[in-house]
């Protein structure tokens, strides 16, 4: 095996490691006593630095090292480490993912944090070994251990001679000047453009750039460039000529290049030999670098098209199985090979459709790190619970979640949990306010809360201040749920004005813009004194459901079979009506609101009496309903496919989908229907 | 962008189109946004330089917001070296 698989090997393993080390970390602090998961630490970190000395990455090598000895301390005494270390575990974790980073990508520079971090963990080997802190443990002194200038504070400085000194063999310093006119924008450049052009031939090593101005008129106009000049120093191998061709569209006046001075060819050296390859090689080693899990990596794209071709199987194998003339082949092998086609497109879909489908298990793990972090910064004492990881969900929806989830969550510590222990233990509650994320599936639809047990939301308050903002009518009833929807309007609460939910609502817009993209929606609950709970509802997949086809009308419709408790035609006398105008049904010891989907979807026809027809008991976030149609006609897996822009928006209809005969049927959407 | 209570939380590689909305979007908002932090992922690069004169012209508008790369005058870019801002007499 080569050198640079090996090293790519050991990519992706340090980034399991990493990532399992922040894991261990959150959980190891939940039970400090528990030496096996320290060990279990330990064990990730030594293998980590072996192998990080074994290619090269002295850096990262050094800073294992040293964590390693920390982590060694406490695995081998009494001592269970303080809050104050474990924040430093994970300040370490994120110390040694970052310099994994730059090492992999030759980058001369070392994460801002590196020396504090490492400065931390020697005072606490320092301290435990009952030694006085030498002289050297001061973080300057770190660049002459290390023999790295990256300590000094050079670059920062506008000093050439510090940037001299920071070329690398065959290096050229270059000074870049750039005063752009005020219309640069308008022409379609930038200052970052030349910066990302400028990384083709070399390395910018700092830039200076001059306060903007026209700040003093009331009205900016970002469309106007207003910095004035920028100075840029750019280490490059590349001659000056090569240089200024970046700026060939500018005026000349606009910019300014300038070799400084070369820095002398260093003499070759056992360290230096090894960076020393071809520069093919060199390529691809920074290609590796994409790899960061044991698992083959698939373009997105190439799993959508995987998807569509399976759709358009499944629409083929279903005009097969309703074909007249197939069907009337009377022939036991036909019939059997039919029969079998169908049992296989089946597997093949259920195979392609776990292919995009994962558990919520790693999303709800990074935000243990999340809950962490913000009850430190409010300084609330959180413990966070977890009810469903093992839920699978579409990954699509995995990466549209996890920045809401992340808002909701620091909303709930931030805002929803009581300020301070003293108003918990009068509410008659623990110490510690409790954030629960759960997950579930109901009626075809994936389910995230997060539910805190805080004070809840104040209904009254909110509703006096969208009755000021103007939102809601003088008079007007809302329900509950329209009250708490209240404050995901946009910029509809702010924290100087309703102070017990203080913030709640701010950038809330943000979040129900973001799930509702995915075409998921927020509910929300609260009770006040006891909490309130967001709860996320996500479709299940956007690609095939299994479908439960209904006639109403004359046409055809399909209700995902997920949100179908059962179907029956009631007795006459379980039929009750309020008012000659709302009708329910008795089901069994449920009184159940009867819909007639004509009436919702506004098709002409009869009203057949419900004892005549039948009903299709459907759950939704609101409860259960039943839901009139004419007939059930069948179960089938569909395959869904968008409306277009036109009927994107029809209310009780989530898209459509190509039926075995070649028709087009609507899929109803249950959350719009009752 | 994030509103995270009092917060604001942008990503620093936000476009020119971006900014322009940043723009329309915190001028009703500012009375109570209190901190700007700038997000970046691992390879992030800023776009355009025209978010950072609007940040300049916001701290100018409410002096008491704090924006970190203002109160130091520097800020790491990582592959564009450290950005530093200097004054002219």
């Amino acid at each position: 095996m080569s050198r640079e698989k090996l090293r790519q090997i050991f990519i992706e393993e340090a980034n399991e490691i990493i990532e399992k080390m922040d894991v261990d970390i959150l959980n190891y602090e939940e039970s400090p006593s528990d030496k096996t998961l320290l060990n279990e630490i330990f064990r990730g970190v030594h293998t980590l630095k072996g192998s990080a000395n074994a290619f090269n990455f002295v850096r990262l090598g050094e800073f294992v090292h040293h964590f390693e000895d920390v982590l060694d301390f406490f695995r081998n005494s009494d001592s269970i480490p303080h809050g104050s270390d474990v924040d430093l575990f994970l300040e370490s974790v994120n110390v040694i993912k970052e310099t994994l980073y730059r090492e992999v990508e030759e980058s001369a520079e070392l994460p801002v944090e590196y020396a504090p971090c490492l400065a931390k963990i020697q005072h606490i080997l320092l301290h435990v070994n009952d030694l006085k802190a030498p002289e050297e443990n001061s973080t300057n002194d770190l660049a002459l251990e290390f023999g790295n200038d990256v300590f000094t504070q050079g670059t920062t400085l506008c000093n050439e001679e510090a940037f001299l000194s920071d070329l690398h063999e065959g290096e050229m310093l270059f000074k870049i000047v750039l005063k752009l006119d005020d219309d640069i924008y308008l022409r379609g450049f930038d200052h970052f453009l030349f910066f990302k052009n400028l990384l083709h031939l070399g390395r910018i090593l700092a830039s200076f750039w001059s306060v903007p101005e026209h700040l003093d008129e009331e009205t900016f106009d970002v469309e106007r460039n207003a910095i004035k000049e920028v100075t840029l120093y750019l280490a490059s191998s590349k001659d000056e000529q090569s240089i200024a061709d970046i700026f060939a569209f500018l005026e000349e006046e606009e910019f300014f290049v300038e070799a400084i001075k070369a820095k002398p060819i260093l003499e070759q050296s056992a360290v230096s030999e090894s960076k020393v390859v071809p520069s093919e090689e060199k390529e691809e080693t920074k290609k590796s670098n994409i790899v960061s899990k044991n698992f083959l990596k698939i373009d997105a794209l190439k799993l959508d098209e995987l998807f569509d071709s399976i759709g358009e199987l499944v629409i083929a194998q279903n005009y097969l199985g309703e074909n007249t003339k197939i069907k009337a082949i009377a022939d036991a092998e036909v019939t059997k090979t039919i029969e079998n086609l169908s049992k296989i497109t089946r597997l093949i879909q259920n195979r392609v459709m776990s292919l995009r489908m994962i558990p919520i298990r790693d999303t709800f793990d990074k935000m243990k790190r999340v809950v962490r972090d913000s009850s430190k910064k409010v300084n609330k004492p959180i413990h966070l619970m977890l009810e469903g990881e093992e839920t699978e969900i579409d990954k699509t929806m995995v990466e549209a979640l996890s920045d809401p989830l992340v808002h909701i969550i620091r909303n709930a510590i931030d805002h929803g949990i009581e300020s301070s222990m003293e108003e918990r233990i009068q509410a008659g509650k623990s110490e510690e306010g409790i954030v629960t994320l759960r997950a579930y599936h109901r009626g075809g639809n994936i389910i995230i809360e997060v539910k805190d047990d805080g004070r809840g939301i104040n209904k009254a308050k909110v509703y006096q201040k969208a009755l000021e903002k103007g939102i809601v009518e003088k008079d007007e009833v809302l329900s509950d749920a329209e009250i708490y929807g209240l404050i995901m309007q946009p910029g509809f609460s702010t924290a100087d004005v309703i102070s017990d939910i203080s913030g709640r609502g701010v950038g809330l817009d943000v979040v129900k813009t973001a799930i509702e993209a995915v075409r998921g929606k927020v509910d929300i609950s609260s009770e006040e004194g006891k909490g309130t709970t967001f709860s996320i509802v996500l479709p299940l997949t956007l690609a095939i459901i299994d479908g439960m086809i209904v006639r109403s009308n004359e046409k055809i419709f399909i209700i995902p079979t997920l949100c179908i408790t059962e179907s029956f035609r009631p007795q006459e006398e379980n039929v009750h009506s309020a008012r000659g105008k709302e009708e329910f049904v008795q089901l069994r010891s449920e009184l159940l609101p009867i819909v007639r989907l004509n009436r919702v979807l506004e098709l002409d026809g009869d009203t057949p009496n419900p004892w005549e027809s039948t009903l299709v008991c459907i759950e939704n976030v609101r409860g259960k309903f039943a839901l009139l149609v004419d007939e059930l006609v069948g179960r089938q897996q569909v395959v869904i496919k968008t409306l277009g822009g036109f009927l994107a928006k029809t209310e009780g209809v989530s898209g459509g989908a190509v039926m075995g005969n070649g028709e087009i049927a609507l899929i109803l959407n249950v959350e719009e229907l009752y | 962008m994030y509103i995270d209570g009092d917060v604001l939380e942008l990503d620093i590689e936000m476009d020119l189109e971006e900014v322009k909305t940043l723009q329309l979007f915190i001028q009703d908002r500012l009375n109570y946004i209190e901190e700007i932090v700038l997000l970046r992922s691992r390879d992030g690069a800023p776009s355009t330089s025209a978010l950072f004169s609007l940040l300049f012209w916001i701290k100018r508008k409410k002096p008491s917001i704090k924006i970190d790369f203002i109160e130091s005058m520097n800020l790491n870019l990582e592959s564009y070296g450290m950005m530093n801002w200097i004054t002219h007499e």
